[in-house]
């Protein structure tokens, strides 16, 4: 009898406070604000920073609390990103949640709903620029060092390998615009670092001025870097 | 991960990683069972059965407790083996279970098990989880006994009942006398910690 | 019968204080004394935690010994605890984030709180009513409450203080709770239960 009721108790007990504990976490649950996961999915998600917000998570609270302008996303705005924000900032909050509901909670859809039931002329996105895989990265900074003049290209650049500007990380797109074939303007983050006109400069230089440069600092990206820094 | 010597998971407890003095777990039987040595060990020869245990079975059961309910899983399996402990040491070895008192059952939030349980024996096979339990369970009855003893010995002028001085420091067996004594051994190890670590750098 | 209630609730706080007398709840004595703010938060966890985990366990109890079974004691204690401790995290995250926020890893280590198993199995062992139960947990959660803030109160102002290397750090949080432990057994003998 004493294990039947052992046995028994610890049931009854175990599986009352598991229907208690998953009553109480639906009935407290903590919605997560839908505005903040409609903006995530307008951003491009490319996590360059050039916001000034940790991350594209980060940015789209800022938003949502009405912390961040709504034009802060770079390389956003140029494929519409700030007019979607000011649709969704402008949209009331519960629309909003029962739009997300509908689509049973996929972000894409229910942007895509907003977007046409609104009437506003919205750029579609263009392609969201991928970032660069490890072995992209590491191959093309293999061959920088065939090429003076993008070494110091390169070590101007942020070298965060956000993909924004086209080109697989950041030692391809120096090599690129070390030959001319790309404009550095296309260095969405960097232009914060003033890197098109610390471009520009190298540009100039002759090729002997650019190996006395790397001779100087045996190559090394963080003092090339120095040398540009007025 | 996996060289790491048998003999170094059970050594581990003992000096590098001891519970009580370098990973501040399971103060409260610490302070409150040393009145004497031999408090000090039984209370820390419980622990270590205990910790052995539960090691062993968390082992042995880590790939069939779905991820959310480990943690009452856990708790569950040391509270059974604690049951077993408290009722073996009632029947066996009565004087000392009455002396342990509340702290017997206490056993089972004592956070070195839940913590070893969680951090080792839950990813690691039973073998090295059974000698993970009993290092740590041995540093932690070395420590209690060395922290038992020197309260004893300033209290009562004895080590393991057996009379050695007559300085007799009341205050030492009672509450502060605990905090105290915890917090000068825990100052020691520090002292020859910085030494160790002093020394290194000059011979760098 | 209000005095023994005054009496019961006077020890659990000044004279058998449950940290400093009884060595219970001292991980997070130590723990989250930093600062006080922290050590408000924890109080007031804590002791919600204990008043409701007593009642609880006293009437489970009952039914564990109606049924003969006081074996399971521990383990059904263990079990409520640590379900109360899930559903405090539940209820503060959704009521005040920012003290769940503070609290942090705090929370749900309220459930190896060696004070709250201690305190439900104290109020069985001693055989107390319903009553006597809560004023005892209250005068327990109180009591935890007092200790708690006054050594965190110490220890911002140690913060300050050049402290020799060795002691830095846990030797002489254990030292100054000796001492304050030392001056609460000033309350020995003030009731006589």
């Amino acid at each position: 009898m004493t294990v039947v009721y052992s046995v028994l108790f610890m049931a009854i007990l175990g599986i009352g406070a598991g229907v208690f504990l998953a009553f109480a976490s639906a009935k407290f649950a903590v919605k997560k604000d839908p505005r903040i996961t409609l903006i995530e999915a307008s951003l491009p998600g490319v996590n360059c920073g050039a916001c000034g917000f940790p991350g594209c998570s980060a940015f789209a609270k800022a938003i949502a609390e009405g912390k961040a302008p709504l034009d802060g996303c770079v390389p956003g705005k140029r494929s519409g990103v700030p007019e979607k924000l000011k649709l969704i900032m402008e949209t009331d909050v519960d629309k909003l949640t029962a739009l997300f509901e509908e689509t049973e909670e996929d972000a894409e859809k229910t942007l895509e709903k907003l977007i046409a039931t609104s009437g506003r002329e919205v750029k579609a996105a263009p392609p969201k620029p991928k970032r660069p895989t490890q072995e992209e990265i590491e191959s093309y900074r293999d061959k920088l060092k065939e090429n003076p003049r993008a070494t110091v290209v390169f070590a101007v650049l942020p070298n965060i390998n956000c993909g924004v500007c086209g080109s697989p990380g950041c030692a391809a797109f120096a090599l690129k615009v070390a030959g001319k074939e790309e404009n550095a303007d296309k260095c969405v983050p960097g232009k914060r670092q003033n890197v098109p006109e610390k471009v520009a400069k190298i540009m100039e230089l002759s090729q002997s001025e650019i190996q006395k440069i790397i001779e100087d600092t045996s190559g090394e990206p963080a003092e090339i870097k120095k040398k540009f820094e007025s | 991960m996996m060289a790491e010597s048998k003999f170094s998971v059970l050594t581990n407890g003992i000096l590098k990683q001891n519970p009580i003095f370098i990973q501040v777990l399971g103060m409260c039987p610490t302070l409150a069972t040393t009145t004497s040595a031999e408090n000090g060990l039984g209370m820390g020869l419980a622990t270590t059965a205990v910790l052995a245990m539960s090691n062993i079975t968390i082992s042995l059961v880590r790939k069939l407790i779905p991820d959310k309910i480990r943690i009452p899983a856990y708790i569950v399996i040391i509270a059974s083996f604690v049951t077993m402990i408290d009722m073996l040491m009632h029947g066996f070895v009565y004087d000392l279970w009455k002396t342990l008192g509340l702290f017997i059952p206490l056993i089972v939030v004592n956070c070195i098990i839940l913590g070893r349980a969680e951090a080792y024996a839950s990813k690691n096979n039973v073998l090295r989880s059974f000698l993970d339990g009993l290092g740590m369970g041995l540093g932690f009855t070395a420590s209690l006994v060395l922290l038992g003893s020197v309260r004893e010995f300033l209290g009562n002028g004895s080590i393991f009942n057996y009379h050695l001085s007559d300085v007799k420091m009341f205050a030492m067996i009672l509450p502060p006398g605990a905090f105290i004594a915890l917090g000068m051994l825990a100052a020691f190890f520090n002292y020859l910690g910085i030494r160790r670590s002093k020394a290194k750098k000059a011979a760098k | 019968m209000a005095t023994r209630l005054v009496f019961i609730f006077l020890s659990a706080i000044l004279i058998n204080n449950f940290v400093l007398s009884r060595f219970l709840g001292i991980c997070p004595f130590l723990g989250v004394s930093k600062k006080i703010d922290t050590a408000v938060g924890m109080s007031i966890a804590v002791t919600f935690v204990m008043i409701m985990a007593s009642i609880i366990t006293w009437l489970l109890n009952i039914l564990l010994d109606m049924l003969s079974i006081p074996f399971l004691r521990t383990i059904v204690f263990i079990l409520i605890i640590a379900t109360l401790v899930q559903f405090v995290e539940i209820f503060l995250k959704k009521t005040s984030p920012a003290l769940y926020d503070a609290l942090g890893i705090f929370l749900p280590l309220i459930t190896t709180n060696c004070a709250i198993l201690g305190l439900a199995l104290l109020n069985v062992q001693q055989n107390y009513t319903l009553l006597e139960t809560i004023v005892n947990s209250a005068g327990a959660g109180l009591g935890f409450a007092l200790a708690l803030i006054l050594f965190s109160t110490i220890r911002e102002r140690m913060e300050l203080s050049e402290i020799p290397e060795p002691f830095r750090g846990t030797a002489i949080a254990l030292i100054t709770a000796g001492l304050l432990s030392m001056a609460f057994m000033g309350f020995q003998g003030l009731v006589k239960l």
